[in-house]
């Protein structure tokens, strides 16, 4: 795998909020131990969630910082702002006291990228700030990142967020499934609380966590009550509700339809190490894109979860193998995550009978093709993960469905294209041919284009790099080339605009040009040069990658 | 005893003449004071001296701790311990926050002078005694011996029209309550002298100007805004005119006269409602609206209850209109074009403090300019008339047909010789254009208007925008007499004047063949205006009553200012001070997307300080966003 920088001994590792986010850096965090037993890992986090990093294996320390306390002396105005202001000068000094050699930051906020700018760390592995403010992201995998949670590109990603994070901090060996640590008292808690409640039904522990993030990612209790109902009276089951206090009325409207027998509400009556040692006593949870599914991963009990509305499944899925992930095919879908829906129809893809089914003979044991009394639906993909060769996380579809070929093979192609491109690595390339292959189709055109472009920029780069060097050259010949490139730049923008499928390399060239940093003429045109010559590069790769494929 | 039995015969510096005195003692301690006033401060000793032959109406009285002076009942010192009284006040003057910074104390009241000489003794600022009453002055010269006292002070003055010269900016007054109490009114000029100095030099009060939805005062409201900028006031101004088109449509919508005001009501509460939100939204401290401004007696109330001064510039003849009736108790200051009976009415009705504020001009609007032939073929004449067609304007351009004139503006009658004099069909013009007449026109008519007369209204008082305007354009005009117009322009010097039509259409007659005197006069008018009768000028003067009459209440509204307490905080940060300084200076909200606002548009480098302001600004907005989204999910 290629690397950026090799040697870490002093890692700050930024993850201010969410308890997902933490769980999905754990096999970067426990990949840097593997690669260097002596590094020391320190992780800045939000107070509130500092409890959390205790569940996290190899954490040498956690800085907890108190947003808390800045956000409401902002809110007072007036010496509040001089208060916030007095709070972040001293957690500067004393990270910066910390002589961090490497920082990874997979927030894109712009305060964390400021804080990191602040801190003065050198070498980065994810977003921080340059001298003037702009934020700038260091390595390409956080560019992929920034690229592929770009919303029209998003169905032509396979790459899990785990592995780019951890590409993005140059870690190849990992554990392939998320870490959490429980102790026994948790452990004994999780036990009493089941045996206390009495289940009558004898037959599989099964955790359900109705919840999740916005209410068009969870599942109606609609929908969720006869799913219950099949589980409980037809397989016997006893379940478990888990979620949060405030997750309690949607859980109360479930049992107001099911009734309370055999249905333990686990939900509000746990901390976040014991949720995690109740879920591990389970079988199996079935869930939405949450928290909890990544801490049941990480404790090993699969999952088969339910990729709703703007959750996409190869993005955020369970990082482990043999789970089950549900992706409804729907135009709309994945949806823009900040858009609320009046209409959620991909909740109707899913039907209760058939998910009841389906989490049964997960309970059963893993498979790798649906059993055969399962029929499954065709608006609806029902994948079971696992990982590639290099320790990727993938998933694959166990049902015939109407998804777009054109899209899977071009996520294929893309899932090619980064890993050999930014990675490395060995992956069948097939015979390079230049583009234009006299087969009609829309993508070999706007290729042909960006090709075309890239090309034309990487030649008035060159001229560029004469006029500067030329003390001679007119001063309007430089804004000639400026003004060609600006339009060079527009049209690359305009091709991965007009042709969806070419919109993960344009957009990866946009964030690329927007890092170019220094002041140096001759310098920035370098770095320009290279971009183009990536641009142009990848272009003829993705192009093979997808020939392959037809 | 009264001092007036103390008095001896003094010449006329102040030398006793006669050996009459009753102390020897007295008159000696007065001949060796003045002896030091006459080589310090000559002017007060002058005005000492004129008054000791008249008779006093102070009264001197022992205590044991020395002499105290009583003036018609009201003692000037403590009546009983006057030493330690004064020691005590001056102990208390001195633990003043607002003396912290002063230069110079300026003591109102001298009493017999203890408070004096324990104040001088416990300060290294200038203090400057200001004692109203000259026969005080003398009985305190006669009671005490006040050597150090008048070597000490810097500057003494005696008498209600003797003010300080050459004081700094920061200046500030430590009141006598007694001498107050004698003297209520003379202490209010010598609080407007001593605050509407320092108001400028340490005021930065935030401005709202604002405008009526339409008409001649819109204009106004631009150059006010222009006049307070360079002045260098915070200032905000409320353009309505943008919702005169909602204003006109309920008007073309209803005919029904009853179901048209209550509308327009609605229409004028929702304006105020607005102005109160933004005033709510950037919080402002002097509210100066313009003639007409659409604000209800309900907002204009609330913005008082928050603390915030009103003050009206109402440009409009009370006669005509008088919507001030009513309005007047809202405003805590109204200045107006008109004197005398007006002044009393609008008191009367209940204004804060009411001054008389003549118009002016713009000289960055109303200038000369250079025209090509082709604008002054358009706006060009030997003579033009620029305004409404009011009834007294009609009767006297009718006989105007045979004149080479161009009439221009709105409301003429369509009928002759209005047909043929009214240009561009009577449309109402610009700023723009109506300066490219006046520069373009030999002649320019300005005369009032009058709805009852048929002639120049005789009684006529205030000065229009006119006058000015086309003076500071160095345009000639003819301007009909006007009771106030002498005291701002030299009619025949600076202006030319008629008295009635008959005289316009003579001095036209004279006029029109005298090219060198038009520019003479014009030039004088000119220069009259950018001496005198700039808006910028009015505005220093709106402001010097204010500050004079509001310091207090300004100084403490700007000491509670949060930017204050911010500087005060962020000492220890000393390019976190100066960003705070720099942006209550500039008048940003004290708020932290004020503290940033130039950090954000700015380019460059960032300072540390500068990191650490946006990254908290980031975090606010990311708090803020994501609220957003919680709301929405």
């Amino acid at each position: 795998m290629k690397r950026q920088y090799i040697q870490k001994n002093n890692v700050l590792l930024v993850n201010i909020t969410r308890l997902g986010d933490m769980l999905q850096a754990t096999p970067t965090i426990v990949g840097m131990k593997m690669e260097n037993p002596n590094c020391r890992i320190t992780v800045l986090v939000e107070k509130q969630f500092a409890g959390i990093c205790d569940l996290l294996p190899h954490i040498d320390e956690v800085v907890p910082l108190d947003l808390g306390t800045v956000v409401r002396a902002l809110a007072r105005e007036g010496e509040g702002i001089i208060e916030a202001f007095e709070y972040i000068d001293k957690v500067v000094s004393d990270l910066r006291s910390r002589n961090f050699d490497y920082c990874l930051n997979m927030s894109n906020s712009a305060y964390t990228a400021m804080l990191l700018k602040m801190i003065g760390i050198q070498r980065h592995g994810g977003w921080t700030s340059d001298d003037e403010g702009y934020r700038v992201i260091q390595s390409d995998w956080a560019k992929l990142f920034a690229s592929s949670v770009f919303h029209t590109n998003r169905s032509y990603n396979t790459l899990n967020l785990v592995d780019i994070f951890r590409c993005s901090a140059d870690v190849e060996a990992h554990p392939l499934q998320l870490q959490m640590k429980l102790d026994d008292d948790s452990q004994k808690y999780a036990n009493s609380l089941l045996t206390d409640f009495k289940f009558t039904n004898t037959g599989p522990l099964i955790a359900l966590q109705a919840g999740a993030s916005q209410e068009k990612r969870q599942w109606s209790p609609a929908r969720f009550a006869p799913f219950i109902k099949i589980l409980r009276d037809k397989y016997n089951a006893r379940l478990v509700m888990t979620g949060t206090k405030g997750e309690l009325p949607i859980i109360n409207k479930i049992i107001e339809q099911t009734g309370p027998e055999n249905i333990c509400v686990a939900a509000g009556k746990t901390s976040l190490v014991q949720l995690g040692a109740l879920l591990k006593e389970c079988e199996l949870l079935v869930t939405g894109d949450t928290g909890t599914m990544h801490m049941s991963v990480a404790v090993g009990t699969p999952v088969v979860s339910m990729f709703l509305a703007s959750a996409l499944g190869f993005e955020t899925g369970p990082y482990s193998e043999g789970n089950i992930v549900l992706q409804p095919i729907i135009s709309c879908g994945p949806c823009n995550p900040t858009k609320l829906c009046a209409r959620p129809d991909c909740h109707d893809l899913i039907d209760p009978e058939f998910l009841a089914e389906l989490t049964m003979a997960r309970v059963i044991g893993d498979f790798q093709s649906l059993p055969a009394h399962i029929a499954a639906p065709k608006d609806l993909v029902v994948f079971r993960t696992h990982f590639d060769a290099q320790g990727f996380f993938d998933m694959t579809a166990l049902n015939q469905n109407f998804e777009d070929q054109k899209v899977v093979k071009f996520r294929e192609a893309y899932r090619k294209l980064w890993l050999n491109d930014l990675g490395e690595y060995q992956v069948p390339e097939g015979e390079v041919r230049s583009s234009g292959l006299g087969m009609y189709d829309t993508f070999f055109e706007g290729l042909n284009g960006v090709l075309s472009v890239a090309r034309e920029g990487q030649a008035q780069i060159s001229r560029l790099l004469q006029i500067v060097s030329d003390t001679r050259a007119p001063a309007t010949a430089l804004r000639e080339v400026s003004d060609r490139l600006a339009n060079i730049d527009k049209s690359i923008e305009a091709l991965g605009f007009h042709h969806p499928e070419l919109g993960p390399l344009t957009r990866m060239f946009i964030f690329a040009k927007e890092n170019i940093s220094g002041s140096d003429t001759a310098s920035l045109a370098s770095q320009m040069g290279d971009i183009y010559a990536n641009l142009a590069r990848r272009g003829l790769k993705l192009s093979n990658f997808y020939q392959q494929l037809n | 005893m009264t001092d007036s039995n103390l008095n001896s015969s003094f010449d006329i510096d102040g030398r006793q003449v006669s050996g009459n005195s009753v102390s020897g003692t007295l008159d000696n301690f007065l001949e060796h004071n003045l002896s030091l006033l006459r080589q310090r401060f000559p002017r007060a000793a002058g005005l000492i001296i004129e008054a000791l032959n008249r008779s006093s109406n102070v009264e001197i009285q022992e205590t044991q701790e020395g002499p105290v002076l009583n003036v018609e009942g009201q003692c000037l010192d403590h009546p009983t311990k006057p030493r330690s009284a004064g020691a005590i006040w001056a102990e208390r003057g001195l633990n003043d926050p607002k003396l912290a910074d002063a230069e110079v104390i300026l003591v109102y009241g001298f009493g017999a002078g203890y408070h004096v000489e324990s104040l001088l003794s416990k300060t290294k600022a200038r203090v400057v005694v200001i004692e109203p009453s000259a026969h005080t002055m003398i009985a305190a010269l006669k009671t005490r011996e006040l050597t150090s006292v008048i070597s000490t002070i810097s500057d003494l003055c005696v008498g209600e029209s003797f003010l300080p010269e050459n004081m700094p900016d920061r200046i500030e007054l430590l009141v006598r309550p007694q001498t107050q109490a004698v003297n209520p009114n003379h202490l209010t000029k010598v609080k407007s002298f001593t605050y509407e100095r320092r108001g400028f030099a340490v005021l930065k009060p935030k401005i709202a100007v604002i405008g009526p939805i339409m008409g001649g005062t819109l204009p106004i409201m631009e150059y006010c805004s222009r006049g307070f900028a360079q002045l260098n006031q915070l200032i905000r101004q409320l353009d309505m005119s943008g919702f005169c088109g909602g204003f006109n449509e309920i008007r073309k919508v209803l005919r029904n006269d009853q179901g048209r005001t209550v509308l327009e009501n609605n229409y004028a509460q929702m304006l105020s409602n607005l102005v109160l939100e933004s005033v709510r939204e950037h919080p402002v401290d002097i509210v100066v609206c313009m003639a007409q401004a659409p604000l209800t007696p309900a907002a204009l109330q609330e913005l008082r209850s928050r603390g915030i001064i009103t003050v009206l510039w109402f440009v409009e003849d009370y006669l005509r209109f008088t919507y001030w009736r009513e309005m007047s108790k809202y405003y805590d200051f109204i200045f107006t074009i008109q004197k005398g009976e007006c002044l009393d009415l609008i008191r009367q009705a209940g204004a804060g403090e009411v001054h008389y504020l003549p118009m002016a001009a713009d000289p960055a609007i109303h200038r000369p300019l250079i025209l090509t032939d082709e604008e002054k073929a358009r706006w060009g004449s030997p003579l033009s008339f620029v305004g409404a067609g009011y009834y007294n304007r009609q009767q006297v351009f009718a006989s105007f047909a045979e004149l080479p004139m161009k009439i221009w503006g709105t409301e003429w009658p369509d009928c002759k010789p209005f047909t043929e004099l009214v240009q561009e069909k009577g449309r109402r013009l610009t700023p723009g254009e109506y300066i490219k007449i006046f520069n373009s026109t030999d002649i320019n008519i300005n005369l009032h208007s009058s709805t009852e007369r048929g002639d120049v209204d005789p009684g006529g008082d205030f000065v229009n925008p006119r006058t000015f305007e086309l003076a500071s354009c160095g345009a000639f005009q003819l301007v009909d007499e006007r009771s106030l117009l002498p005291e701002l322009f030299e009619a025949g010097t600076e202006v030319a004047t008629f008295k009635n039509s008959k005289d316009l259409k003579d001095k036209i007659s004279y006029y029109m063949n005298k090219p060198g005197e038009r520019a003479q006069i014009a030039a004088a008018g000119r220069a009259r205006v950018l001496r005198d009768h700039t808006y910028e000028a009015r505005l220093r003067q709106m402001l010097s009553i204010i500050y004079g009459s509001k310091f207090e209440t300004l100084n403490n509204r700007q000491l509670s200012n949060p930017w204050h307490g911010m500087i005060r905080r962020s000492e220890k940060h000393p390019e976190l001070q100066a960003r705070c300084k720099a942006a209550h200076a500039r008048g940003e909200i004290p708020k932290l997307d004020g503290l940033v606002a130039d950090i954000i548009t700015g380019q460059g480098k960032l300072s540390e300080t500068e990191q650490k302001l946006l990254f908290l600004h980031h975090l606010t907005s990311q708090i803020v966003m994501m609220k957003r989204e919680e709301k929405k999910a």
